[in-house]
């Protein structure tokens, strides 16, 4: 059983039935086999004319493994073809389901001339979806888009490219564990190993001493390249990574994330994308990194490619 | 049943692993037993950035106590406490890394934390 409401008109109410038949109950199954022709309500087309028939189940069985309510034909349905075939289905079966009485059909009843105006809409909507589609898409923009992961063109060096990911501190700090096993390296490499790992372990040869030779020597062991060094695509994803010493003591790494900050780990604290004072981390090479104290990371060693064939351990 | 180990480590470092000390019962013991008598305070955020970020006294199992300059942060399977820190629980913990130390290894990074810490 469930509730079809036409999202169409701006003043009136949309025209709205309850289906509890047969017919209804092949809808459906049909619909369960074309997953693609639904989407999340409210995620689609919101401007004027048709925006999508909303689809709500009135009972608690969750049959077909449906959600509880869907959408057809609001634009953003993966088979928008087989969406817009749907709809028509749809409003095409209205007509004998004014005899479940709502308040709405005083104003908007179920009958032969709602149909014709759906249909009409529905015909105008096929004709501008391209144009539909195209407000969406401007619409659903954010800055870096939603992506998880996106490749760049690396604006020091011409011609490479790496990849930049979405900031995700949780997958490093929500555990304990893994807070306290990881390091600044598998962050920078963005490899969770548990192991805290150490440039070099993996190939048998880490840094004899903490200095930029040595740390970097260790790391291109690994098989990090430096910056402008392009690695292919067949290296994807490939991070860029920066490197700091405080000299004679420790080594720290960076990695660059979307939207334009660094991220980074020190150690088994927490992953963030600020420094030590606390300022979003734009530039490794200027941030603060224990500027004024006697552990002060002083010296930039440079930049780094890390791609998929780098081992850490 | 296993065998409780009782550390003091280093809290420094980002990409090396921090120095940890296995310490004694009874030194464990002495160390909890005076921080517990200080004086409470507000929890307040730890340090945790980088360069040095304290002390951290641990039956690994259990009880985790960091200790910073100013400041005892002292978690009890989920009970948490803060302390006042002062110069005397200071000396005492560089005085048992310094101790615990006996190759020398962290001499010279113990002496910057004493010089960091003590007055």
């Amino acid at each position: 059983m469930f509730k079809v409401t036409v999202d169409l008109f701006s003043g009136r109410p949309n025209p709205s039935w309850i289906v509890s038949d047969s017919k209804g109950d092949e809808l459906l199954k049909r619909i369960a086999s074309e997953k693609q022709v639904i989407s999340k309500p409210s995620a689609g087309y919101d401007g004027l004319g048709f925006r999508g028939i909303k689809i709500e189940m009135l009972n608690d069985e969750k049959e077909n493994k449906l959600p509880s309510s869907f959408t057809i034909a609001n634009g953003v349905a993966k088979d928008q073809k087989a969406s817009i075939q749907l709809a028509r289905t749809i409003v095409d079966q209205m007509a004998g389901y004014e005899k479940f009485s709502m308040d709405v059909h005083r104003i908007t009843p179920v009958n032969k001339e709602i149909q014709k105006i759906i249909m009409g809409s529905i015909d105008q909507y096929e004709k501008d979806i391209s144009k539909i589609r195209g407000y969406l898409k401007f619409k659903h923009r954010r800055p870096g888009g939603s992506a998880i992961r996106v490749t760049v063109k690396d604006a020091e060096c011409r011609d490479c490219k790496y990849e930049e990911s979405k900031f995700n501190p949780d997958f490093w700090n929500l555990d304990p564990n893994v807070q306290a096993n990881n390091n600044c390296y598998n962050y920078g490499r963005n490899w969770k190993t548990n192991t805290f790992a150490q440039p070099g372990r993996f190939t048998g040869q880490q840094a004899a001493t903490m200095s930029c030779q040595e740390v970097k020597a260790a790391a291109m062991r690994d098989g990090l390249v430096e910056r402008c060094s392009c690695l292919p695509q067949s290296e994807y994803p490939r991070r860029l990574m920066a490197l700091v010493i405080a000299p004679g003591v420790d080594y720290h790494w960076y990695r660059k994330q979307k939207r334009g900050f660094w991220g980074h780990k020190p150690g088994g604290t927490a992953a963030r994308n600020y420094d030590n004072s606390n300022v979003l981390i734009t530039d490794p090479r200027t941030c603060d990194r224990g500027a004024g104290t006697w552990l002060n990371y002083t010296d930039f060693c440079g930049f780094f490619y890390a791609g998929k064939s780098v081992i850490i351990s | 049943m296993s065998k409780t180990t009782y550390k003091l480590e280093l809290d420094c470092f980002s990409g090396r692993q921090n120095p940890v000390f296995e310490i004694t019962e009874e030194d464990f013991a002495a160390l909890q037993r005076d921080i517990q008598k200080l004086e409470a305070t507000a929890g307040q955020p730890l340090y945790d950035g980088l360069g040095f970020r304290g002390f951290i006294l641990s039956d690994t199992v259990a009880t985790f106590i960091s200790i910073q300059k100013n400041i005892i942060k002292i978690q009890l399977d989920k009970d948490v406490q803060y302390k006042k820190n002062n110069q005397h629980i200071l000396s005492r913990l560089i005085s048992v890394a310094r101790e615990y130390d006996e190759e020398k290894a962290y001499e010279t990074l113990i002496g910057k934390i004493a010089g960091e810490y003590l007055i």
